[in-house]
């Protein structure tokens, strides 16, 4: 991008940067003095809790002071690196708590807007960042559909619209097959090539970027342990890199712990399937008629591209979803029983089971560590009273205690699981799904984000869990990982995008097919109509006149839903809350409970309420947050900032939706549903809400670094790419509006006796 | 020790930016509140198990809507902020139709006369206190400003002794399921360490019960 070639010849330095967040003993960065040139293509390395992330955004520039104690500087040129918005440009490792729109033209657009560019610049910025990263999809494309890969280029297109000096990617391709990966570096390679960017990738994972960049800087707790061009360092420092855990190419792969866990009684474990077809989310066929089964102590790697459905496939043989067609058969000592029996049971399924998902973070049940690993197999015991002995209580807690110890979490068993690094979470949510000794075990992608050292201990928990007699089937990039589980079952990814026809990535109004025609109209209008009938529903004061308004109502909705069923799971609590409105009339009216006219008072006001709610509730259903954001930060002029962070929030009301629910199924896995006592669900009600309170702050501290990285920080005044405009379909909305206003107060006069 | 967490930058800070609002702050306080709508969908469920009692005595069921302006006290404590409470009222009030409520879009009007509540109770403490007195104190004022809210929009017909029963039921849960509710809420925040932005959770980690 040539207009941002005035910053791209200042080198990025740090001196003498320090950090030590409150309340921790020791500095997560310690004096690192860094100069790094421009242009040039630097690669971070470190074990996991190195410091690699916080550096990235104290170079940034967007360490925030009131969280700890910041030494040293940081300057780009002679300037603090947020001097220019956007010129030090930063990608976290997961790309989707970055985004804050939900197309993604919208979502490019994002830096620029918070520049207070001319919406015409911000536009014609877009395609050109989408072509820069290959983009495969046009501008119209939901942020939600695109995979780990695509949005980690999304998020890189988010920064080179901003033109910056410095490209900062924190793991870009940790969680990516290797098809993807080679995609991501691609992307980020050619977008360094023409914009001369200076490029700080930090990796877990040298491999993919050796050939890419053309210095290494390896931190080791906070500290600069070696930096140079990158064969020298690989070559002189071999050995301490590897004592740090770095995945140094060509190296031996670690020797997995000897983990020592006592054989399982009762012995008998296995898995079975016959004529089984799993369906993945986009409907595709993963496995159409596929027999198959594991014995006691085999393993099994499934694996396959993003996207392919592999977690899919192990929720199936977790008893979490139903597959199309076929049997899943699950064995233990009284010999085999059919999954879909097992899995009605939360502590039947946990006692042949274990299952760690991907999302550590929703796995989480208990208060502290060591109670997240004792937590399933207390629940067993306290099933059954056979089982509720000391010995066996003891035994339950030497396994648990012999698992912290082996995955390197003993020292923090009193710690919340929620304070835990990413690594350490995937860890805990592995010996959590150990602890009971299933005789089977499920794990979704268990090496993830693991250093040499911790991949040992992974692996060796996994051997150990198949010597004693259990079964195990792994999701999993990890070739390692794969060759040591010994059979693997591989997954077709689905069709890759037809990316020959060049998309419009031309920024435009999305218009989703299907819309009933108010879902034209602008959110201002929506909400204008709905108030306006809500007005006119105080007019009502006779059942009649009620019943005749609602049916006008009703004849109206087609402008506002097209089909009937959505319509009508909107409308049911809406009819209920009438309804119980009205009860409460009848009991509760100034003449006395069921006193002689009450019923038609209770009658005309459960109408009256019909009329002032169902207007809303359906065209409610018709807002989007991007639209909504520029009609109130444009057409009411409300401050910039509250309106778009207002708007980033509502587009994750899904994924916090999902995460309700996923902590809701770990629980059924776990053995930990709630009974039916009351005094249980509130608890399971609790401990999910806490949960999804954790999972909105962390993602809050994702977004909102991903946001100010793009600008968001300095906006005062803020443009916004499109207009919020108004059109015919307003127009006919709102005199729609007018008419449920005016209705009930004309046909009083007219239905009177 | 609440004067050494406050660092040199924030003391610095021009007047009338003294309690700026940091992007952090913002998209927390949206993002609890966005979380808070969906919890309710799941706790409409639990209230099942009480509803023969609010059938017989309808105003009763007020004693459990507090619950609906927890994410006020929640999001004032966490960021203590002057606007908090209200910016997480509006975006959990919106979260509610958008999936569905059974009051379609009048809960916009709810959340900003409950939202404007629990402000109230913190800004009659002038934003100093961030404890359980104000959260207290805003919930109860919360429960005060929606009785009549609920009164003329679903209740007009009310017998003026059941009105009244209704808003002090409200009162009652708001000081119990919002302040009450939401100090302990934010103090089980704290324990997961995930409040570190913020001097909620800074003054667990420094030592401070």
């Amino acid at each position: 991008m040539p207009d941002g070639a005035d910053a791209t010849d200042a080198p990025l330095s740090a001196a003498g940067l320090t950090w030590q967040p409150v309340g921790r003993s020791a500095p997560t960065l310690d004096r690192v003095d860094l100069r790094l040139a421009p242009g040039e293509r630097v690669l971070l390395a470190g074990a996991s809790g190195s410091g690699k992330s916080t550096l990235l955004r104290a170079l940034a520039g967007l360490l925030d002071e009131t969280e700890g104690d910041l030494g040293g500087q940081v300057l780009l040129g002679d300037d603090d690196p947020q001097a220019r918005p956007g010129a030090v440009g930063l990608l976290l490792q997961d790309p989707c708590s970055s985004v804050v729109a939900e197309h993604a033209g919208r979502d490019v657009a994002f830096g620029p807007e918070n520049r207070a560019e001319p919406p015409a610049t911000v536009r014609a910025r877009v395609p050109r960042a989408l072509g820069a990263v290959g983009f495969p999809y046009g501008a119209d494309r939901p942020t939600v559909a695109l995979s780990g890969g695509e949005g980690a280029r999304l998020a890189l297109a988010g920064a080179l619209a901003l033109d910056p000096a410095v490209l900062l990617l924190d793991e870009p391709t940790a969680m990516l097959d290797p098809a993807a990966a080679a995609r991501v570096v691609e992307a980020v390679l050619d977008a360094a090539a023409t914009t001369g960017a200076t490029l700080v990738v930090a990796e877990h994972q040298l491999g993919p970027w050796l050939d890419v960049c053309d210095r290494l800087v390896v931190l080791d707790r906070g500290r600069v342990l070696a930096d140079g061009p990158v064969d020298v360092v690989l070559r002189e420092q071999s050995e301490a890199l590897l004592a740090a855990g770095v995945w140094v190419p060509g190296a031996p792969d670690p020797a997995p712990l000897l983990v020592d866990l006592p054989v399982r009684e009762p012995a008998a474990a296995g898995l079975r399937w016959s004529a089984l077809a799993v369906a993945a989310p986009d409907g595709r066929v993963l496995l159409g008629d596929a027999g198959g089964g594991l014995a006691t102590g085999d393993g099994l790697a499934v694996v396959g591209p993003s996207g392919a459905g592999k977690s899919t496939l192990l929720r199936v043989l977790a008893g979490l979803d139903r597959p199309v067609a076929g049997e899943v058969d699950v064995r233990d000592a009284a010999g085999w029983t059919p999954l879909a029996d097992v899995a009605r049971g939360s502590t039947a399924l946990a006692r042949r089971v274990g299952w760690a998902p991907q999302d550590s973070e929703a796995a989480f049940t208990a208060r502290t560590v060591l109670e997240e690993v004792r937590a399933t197999a207390a629940a067993l015991r306290a099933d059954d009273p056979h089982a509720d002995d000391p010995h066996a209580r003891a035994a339950d807690e030497a396994r648990a205690d012999l698992l912290l110890d082996a995955l390197g979490l003993a020292d923090l068993r009193d710690e919340s699981p929620h304070a835990l690094s990413g690594g350490e979470q995937r860890r805990l949510v592995l010996a959590a799904a150990v602890a009971h000794a299933p005789g089977l075990l499920l794990l979704d992608e268990p090496t993830v984000g693991q250093d040499r050292q911790t991949w040992a201990a992974v692996a060796g928990v996994v051997d150990a869990v198949r010597r004693s007699g259990a079964a195990v089937v792994a999701t999993t990039h990890d070739p390692r990982l794969a060759a040591r589980l010994g059979a693997s079952l591989v997954l077709a990814g689905p069709a890759t995008p037809a990316g020959s026809t060049a998309p419009d990535q031309q920024v435009r109004p999305v218009l989703e097919p299907g819309l009933p025609p108010a879902g034209r109209c602008n959110p201002l209008t929506l909400l204008g109509t709905a108030l306006l009938a809500a007005v006119g529903s105080f007019g009502v004061d006779t059942f009649l006149v009620g019943v005749l308004t609602l049916a006008v109502t009703l004849l109206l909705a087609p402008l506002a839903v097209r089909r009937v069923r959505p319509a009508l799971l909107r409308l049911l609590p809406v009819g209920l809350a009438a309804l119980s409105v009205g009860w409460s009339t009848l009991l509760l009216n100034a003449g006395g409970a069921f006193s002689p006219g009450s019923g038609a008072v209770a009658g005309r006001e459960v109408v009256r309420v019909l009329c002032l709610v169902v207007p809303g509730a359906l065209l409610v259903g018709l807002l989007r947050p991007s639209s909504l954001v520029d009609a109130l930060g444009q057409r009411l002029h409300l401050p910039a900032r509250p309106v778009v962070a207002a708007g980033a929030g509502l587009l994750r009301i899904e994924d916090f939706g999902r995460s309700w629910r996923r902590m809701g199924e770990t629980r059924h896995v776990r053995g930990l549903a709630p009974g039916r006592s009351p005094a249980a669900r509130v608890r399971h009600g609790a401990s999910l809400t806490l949960g999804l309170l954790v999972h909105a702050l962390r993602s809050a501290q994702q977004l909102s670094v991903a946001m100010d990285a793009r600008g968001f920080a300095a906006v005062r005044r803020r443009t916004y790419a499109l207009p919020s405009t108004f059109g015919g379909h307003d127009l006919v909305c709102l005199a729609a509006g007018v008419l449920l206003l005016v209705l009930p107060y004309a046909l009083t006069p007219l239905l009177a006796p | 020790m609440t004067s050494s967490t406050r660092t040199p930058d924030a003391t610095r800070a021009r007047r009338p930016h003294d309690r700026r609002w940091r992007t952090v702050d913002l998209i927390t306080v949206v993002l609890l509140a966005v979380a808070f709508g969906i919890a309710f969908v799941g706790w409409g469920a639990l209230t099942n198990v009480v509803q023969p009692v609010f059938t017989a005595l309808p105003p009763l069921a007020g004693l459990v809507y507090g619950f609906f302006w927890v994410p006020a006290v929640v999001a004032a404590l966490v960021v203590r902020r002057p606007g908090a409470a209200l910016l997480a009222e509006l975006v959990a009030a919106s979260v509610e139709p958008l999936l569905g409520g059974q009051w379609g879009i009048a809960t916009l009007g709810s959340g900003a006369l409950q939202g404007l509540g629990v402000e109230l109770g913190f800004a009659l403490l002038a934003y100093r206190r961030w404890t359980l007195l104000p959260a207290v104190l805003g919930g109860i004022l919360a429960g005060i400003f929606e009785a009549p809210y609920e009164w003329s929009l679903y209740y007009p017909e009310w017998s003026a002794g059941y009105a009244g029963l209704y808003a002090v039921a409200l009162a009652v849960s708001g000081a119990l399921l919002a302040g009450l509710l939401g100090w302990v809420i934010v103090r089980a925040l704290a324990r997961t360490g995930a409040l570190a932005p913020f001097a909620a959770g800074r003054e667990r980690l420094a030592g401070r019960r």
